[in-house]
């Protein structure tokens, strides 16, 4: 059983800030789902493996090419100063 | 010009009617947007309409076809795009108000195969918020109604681009499945959707919901269509290192075919419509020649769970690049915590708070075990099921959905019901393995659709078979 107090902390994780109403919702519904997927306990697996056993993907080489648009990524930033996206302190402490 | 209307040709007879001169691909275009400026107030399928870039590609295209030019099968052909693919310098919002503004930078390459062909790109269509869900009731824009009957869900997510093809907006659209999105809108319109194999169509410039099992495929009105869509979209793609091309050569004639059909196709949950259409079904392949098998899938009843459980968390994951820092709406706050926080709470609908919500849940520590793990190894078990299946069998039928297209409003409020309507979808997508819904006829004025899976890049036999099955009746 999946309590709203459970619901606030997880918001919190997931960076929702969620109203009253959203908690009590989401906790009613979220307690619907997993009562439906707790279905899968009945299966024993305890033999299966969670290995990939598929074959594995080959990366590519990581190496840098042009983009010749970055100009419209630049265009999509919510905040910019000067040519530079502009984001709130990472550190919160720094503005006190 | 031609007195027929245009917006009911196939692809393959448009195709040879402006070769033939029998009309232009600007009348062609022309019609398609007239079909949206009458309709589109009413069923909502469409979120933007490209009119003068449509008509100026069109007029490209017959100028190509007057100097006699060799042109690909899809030259001049009006398709809609589902709204979570990316088209260079258009809006590109996946239905929710995080990205209304948002604008690619890029084509998807799916994007850049059909404009090779000559495509015509004609608008983008509605879904469901990030594909999450089974009506295209979630969108933050609009509901979209189904064309067969205007008080009842197209089927989602890509419930859009179903029915712009259903109402002649377009003759032709992609979506994308991740649990059946493209199949069952596609059942509930009366047209051919496919899900290809995983990894046959590349999933780069697709905003990924979970990426372990999205693909992008055709709503067409043919299987014929349909099987040209693919072939022009599919391939291998550096961008996606999950894309690869496969090979499958097998070709059984419909007279010689083993059919496998899930005991559970007749179990409860299944509606008796369902029912007595596989039965149809079943019957006019006896007719033909083929074998019926009867398959005991165990698996399959617990497909949904292990979907939900999966695609859930992936999705947390996938979802947590929406932060109003680099693009998308932003609310900016003093902390960045705050900016996280008030942005993708505004941002982001109620069904996708909830899908974050579990997959985050599942994936956590003290549940990790007992859902995300479980449901991976039960994931394993139902594709070595499916395998075992497919060597006893060439191909399963089921009907694509439990029971007929429901009415708008029915389940919006109730989760767990609405994710039913994935009950029969959700396997091909665990597995990887390709489907097809084919229209086989109607109960009243609403189509019915039968879903067939095959072995790993089938499509074209699928489709083959497929196309015996359209409007049996």
């Amino acid at each position: 059983m999946i309590k709203p107090s459970d619901i606030k902390q997880l918001a919190r994780l997931v960076h929702l800030d969620l109203t009253s109403s959203e908690i009590e919702r989401l906790s009613q519904d979220e307690a619907e789902v997993l009562n439906y997927v707790d279905r899968l306990k009945q299966m024993n697996l305890e033999q299966i493996s969670i290995k990939d056993d598929r074959p594995q993907i080959k990366l590519r080489e990581d190496r840098p090419v042009r983009f010749d648009r970055a100009g419209e990524l630049i265009a999509s930033f919510p905040q910019t100063e000067g040519r530079f996206l502009k984001v709130p302190f990472v550190f919160e402490d720094q503005d006190g | 010009m031609d007195n027929r209307d245009l917006t009911q040709l196939s692809i393959i007879e448009a195709s040879q009617g402006l070769r033939a001169g029998d009309f232009s691909a600007r009348q062609l275009t022309e019609a398609c947007l007239g079909n949206i400026n009458q309709k589109d107030q009413e069923l909502g399928s469409f979120l933007s309409v490209f009119k003068d870039e449509a008509l100026d590609q069109a007029q490209l295209i017959d100028r190509s076809l007057s100097s006699r030019k060799e042109l690909p099968p899809l030259a001049g052909i009006p398709i809609a795009i589902k709204d979570n693919i990316l088209i260079h310098g258009h809006r590109c919002s996946s239905a929710s108000n995080i990205l209304k503004k948002y604008s690619a930078a890029y084509d998807a390459t799916v994007i850049q195969k059909l404009r090779q062909q000559g495509a015509i790109f004609i608008g983008k269509t509605n879904l469901d918020e990030f594909a999450m869900g089974s009506s295209t009731e979630n969108s933050a824009f609009q509901v979209t109604h189904n064309p067969h009957d205007l008080e009842r869900v197209p089927g989602g997510s890509s419930g859009g681009s179903a029915a712009a093809v259903a109402a002649g907006e377009a003759l032709a659209a992609l979506g994308s499945d991740t649990g059946g999105s493209i199949r069952q809108p596609a059942a509930f319109c009366g047209l051919v959707g496919l899900k290809p194999t995983y990894g046959a169509v590349s999933r780069y410039g697709l905003m990924a919901f979970a990426s372990s099992f999205d693909q992008i495929g055709p709503l067409t009105k043919t299987s014929q269509d349909s099987r040209l869509v693919f072939r022009s979209i599919r391939g291998q793609d550096p961008m996606d290192l999950t894309s690869r091309e496969g090979y499958f050569n097998k070709k059984t004639e419909i007279s010689k075919l083993r059919v496998g059909v899930p005991e559970q196709c007749f179990e409860e949950g299944i509606s008796s419509e369902m029912v007595k259409w596989t039965e149809k079904t079943i019957d006019y392949l006896k007719d033909q020649g083929a074998r019926i098998v009867s398959l005991d899938l165990s698996g399959l009843d617990y497909s949904l769970p292990v979907y939900y459980v999966v695609a859930t968390a992936e999705a947390s994951a996938n979802l947590a690049r929406y932060d109003g820092l680099r693009y998308g709406e932003a609310e900016t706050a003093k902390s960045l915590q705050e900016t996280y926080a008030r942005t993708r709470s505004q941002g982001f609908g109620m069904e996708v708070k909830r899908r974050i919500m579990l997959g985050s849940y599942t994936l956590s520590a003290g549940h990790y075990d007992a859902y995300y793990q479980q449901a991976q190894k039960a994931r394993k078990v139902i594709e070595a099921e499916f395998q075992k299946a497919l060597v006893e069998v060439d191909l399963i039928l089921t009907p694509t959905t439990p029971g007929l297209p429901f009415k708008i409003g029915d389940r919006i409020d109730n989760p767990v019901e609405m994710y039913l309507s994935d009950l029969l979808t959700v396997s091909a997508n665990l597995t990887g393995l390709p489907a097809v819904s084919i229209p086989v006829g109607r109960e009243g004025k609403l189509p019915v659709g039968m879903q067939l899976i095959g072995p790993s890049f089938s499509e074209d036999f699928l489709l083959q078979i497929g196309s015996h099955l359209e409007w049996l009746s």
